[in-house]
């Protein structure tokens, strides 16, 4: 057997890169907790300014309802609209509130301008403000709410998830495609393959250490998330496990065969980060809801493993379901896990890989 | 004009690198078009579908009013109809629903004899999947107000009387009318290309410079530091901005989308930014060890400061501590004065404090890479 020597020879490589193992240690989860930080539809304090021409007994009453709720803050009385279109463009106003001059005597009504530049923003603060402003304010007539999973509303919940998966998913594919280009490009793949061992040898020889790799990035993200970020786990912690180590060995295999289509380890990189990573997070759940996108790349995010992994990621730490509830998306990443093995092996068997 | 020789010659050979470089021509030819097409669909927090099951106990007038109004609304559909709440959970969890809406038994009856404020436990209850908390935050305001108007429909044909309403408040959105996340994205997308114009490709040259031992040719010549930090900064930059005019020409030809305000100004905050990132790339090469860590270093630093600009969502929602921190991101003025100029109408005077903060960035980060560059180095 000469798969511990290759591993020997990995693992050594590896730990003699300074640079190497701060990234490891350090990037992934400076990363998620950036990213997670960072990315945020939280609302906080929706700036708010109002224009009263004439200003009224009942302007001022509707006026403290808004400078007494937590949810906005109030900048104050603007002389004339175009003062609140300059300070909108400043980012420093997110809603006006336009009281006619005739307001009071109940023939007008208030009118909300919204800065909609960012939707979301701009149609919830319109909402909230609207919800503010009328008598039913602190209770919806005859209806009650119950959020499930996240009551808190908290943005890290959907996020913080997405952003460890991606922190694993870059650092460990572009370690193990550098790893497997360099090879190539020093030409020290030469005395690999004039040696006794095996392709498959070599394969798993150098993936092993990047599989431990990978679950250390999952468990200092992981330690970030939960205790940093306080996001929850509400599955069993070995379920995610080895949802993990399977998400991580089908990523190496990802990797390899993203290797052997590139000559150099920088052109590998560029291939792993512009081509590969950047778009499947866009399609895969991380930086936006499936659900929220067009059909059509719902579709497409079928296609990617990762989706599945989201998925069955965030069914497990967040709503508590266990590894049996999600086997369809174990499923279909075992599927790519498959599909990635048989590229790899036709890829090395017929010494294509080599360049 | 021996300076202008050499100056060209540096710069035609910087544009063989990339042109020679299979890799780099394919993400130059390709990647636009992902700009275009592609990624500003993706990011979207609006509500597409709010897919509801309902729990009718109450079998009234008042439930099949409730069913009537969620089948003519265009945003909410109804999925099934429960008879119990686990049932109804287990559409949740599977993810065939996001929401479940409880008409428990007496509702009806409740609202006739008591009005709105009621007994609790007779009151419509709407319990939603909060993980996607986009969906859940709109979907749920729909389904709210929905509600809320079955009960005032249903309160003044039974001439029970509720609170008075919200008819007095209107709502407009400013320029953004439609509500449009396609509208939001496009600007900001732009930046992605920045970071794989300067970083990537600027990164790869360097690499390759250092690998095939060429750089080592340039220091033994007359050229100076500026020149080459020059013409490596002037050949991506004239990538990066035909990349721009193209990109620009295909938003309006497709989305009919172009600046609402200055033109100019979006041309120079784009150029900046773009010479900003160009810069960066060329002062981590200059101190970099192994080239490889020129790439990587670059990578993870682009994307944070990416993610400080506020691109995907507003710089409000995060935590005031790092509300702060995005001051020091060339990112965050590039978005707010492209968002600026596209969508609001900003004209160039009114541009002027990020034009004015990414020229500071671009002229300390020009000084530390010709600082830098080490003729010497082995």
């Amino acid at each position: 057997m000469h798969l511990l020597p290759i591993i020997k020879k990995e693992s050594l490589q590896l730990i003699r890169d300074r640079y190497t193992i701060i990234l490891i240690l350090f990037a992934p989860v400076l990363y998620m907790l950036i990213f997670s930080l960072t990315t945020t539809i939280d609302i906080n304090r929706i700036k708010v300014a109002a224009f009263a021409p004439n200003a009224s007994e009942e302007t001022r009453s509707f006026i403290e309802r808004i400078n007494h709720n937590p949810l906005f803050e109030y900048k104050g009385m603007i002389a004339n609209l175009e003062e609140g279109r300059n300070m909108m463009i400043r980012d420093r106003l997110n809603a006006i509130l336009v009281f006619p001059s005739a307001f009071g005597s109940g023939e007008s009504g208030i009118q909300i301008l919204t800065d909609a530049t960012n939707p979301f923003i701009g149609s919830t603060a319109g909402s909230y403000l609207s919800s503010a402003l009328t008598e039913y304010e602190d209770s919806s007539v005859g209806v009650s709410v119950k959020m499930l999973h996240n009551p808190g509303l908290l943005s890290v919940f959907f996020f913080g998830p997405g952003f460890m998966c991606y922190a694993m998913l870059y650092f460990v594919i572009i370690l193990v495609a550098a790893s497997f280009a360099k090879e190539k490009e020093t030409e020290t793949i030469y005395s690999i393959v004039a040696s006794p061992a095996h392709k498959w040898e070599m394969l798993s020889g150098k993936s092993i250490p990047y599989v431990i790799i990978g679950f250390v990035i999952f468990l200092c993200c992981f330690a970030a998330g939960h205790w940093g970020l306080e996001i929850p786990l509400k599955g069993r912690f070995i379920d995610l496990s080895v949802l993990v180590l399977l998400f991580i060995i089908t990523t190496i295999l990802l990797g390899a065969a993203i290797s052997t289509f590139s000559d150099s380890q920088a052109n590998a990189i560029v291939l792993v980060s512009s081509i590969i990573t950047l778009p499947v997070a866009y399609f895969c759940g991380i930086y936006s809801p499936v659900e929220n996108m067009p059909q059509w790349a719902q579709e497409v995010s079928k296609a990617f493993y990762i989706s599945w992994f989201m998925d069955a990621f965030r069914k497990i730490m967040i709503e508590g379901q266990s590894l049996f509830a999600v086997w369809k998306d174990i499923l279909c990443i075992g599927v790519s896990t498959v599909i990635f093995a048989f590229l790899d092996h036709h890829r090395m068997k017929n010494n294509v890989w080599l360049g | 004009m021996a300076w202008l020789n050499r100056f060209c010659a540096m710069a035609i050979k910087d544009l063989r690198l990339i042109l020679r470089n299979r890799t780099l021509v394919l993400l130059l030819l390709a990647y636009p078009w992902f700009i275009i097409c592609i990624s500003p669909r993706l990011i979207n927090y609006s509500l597409k579908e709010f897919k509801v099951v309902i729990i009718d106990n109450d079998r009234s007038e008042l439930s099949m009013m409730v069913r009537q109004s969620i089948g003519h609304s265009r945003q909410v559909s109804l999925v099934s109809t429960c008879n119990t709440l686990p049932e109804a959970m287990d559409f949740i969890e599977a993810g065939k629903a996001n929401c479940a809406i409880e008409v428990p038994a007496g509702c009806e009856k409740n609202l006739l004899r008591f009005g709105a404020k009621g007994a609790v436990d007779t009151r419509i209850s709407v319990t939603a999947n909060a993980v996607n908390i986009s969906s859940a935050i709109t979907g749920v305001q729909v389904v709210v107000e929905l509600l809320q108007r079955c009960l005032k429909q249903f309160a003044e044909q039974s001439g029970t009387r509720l609170s008075a309403g919200s008819e007095f408040i209107s709502i407009r959105n400013l320029f953004n009318p439609l509500l449009s996340y396609l509208i939001f994205m496009l600007p900001a997308v732009l930046m992605s290309l920045v970071t794989i114009l300067g970083g990537n490709i600027t990164g790869t040259n360097i690499i390759n410079d250092r690998n095939n031992g060429t750089d080592e040719l340039v220091n033994v010549s007359p050229v100076t530091r500026s020149e080459v930090v020059l013409s490596q900064t002037l050949v991506c930059y004239l990538v990066g901005v035909a990349e721009l005019l193209f990109i620009n020409l295909m938003y309006y030809f497709i989305y009919d989308f172009s600046p609402n305000g200055s033109a100019l100004g979006v041309f120079i905050i784009f150029s900046l930014f773009l010479l900003w990132t160009i810069l960066f790339t060329i002062w981590i090469g200059n101190i970099s060890a192994r080239p490889i860590h020129v790439i990587l270093t670059t990578t993870i630093v682009l994307t944070i400061a990416q993610q400080l600009s506020g691109f995907e969502t507003p710089i409000e929602s995060m935590k005031e501590w790092m509300q702060w921190t995005t001051w020091t991101s060339p990112a965050r003025y590039l978005i707010s004065g492209l968002r600026a100029a596209y969508l609001k109408g900003a004209a160039f005077g009114e541009i002027l404090v990020p034009v004015g903060a990414l020229s500071a960035f671009v002229a300390l980060t020009y000084l530390l890479a010709v600082k830098t560059y080490n003729k010497t180095s082995v």
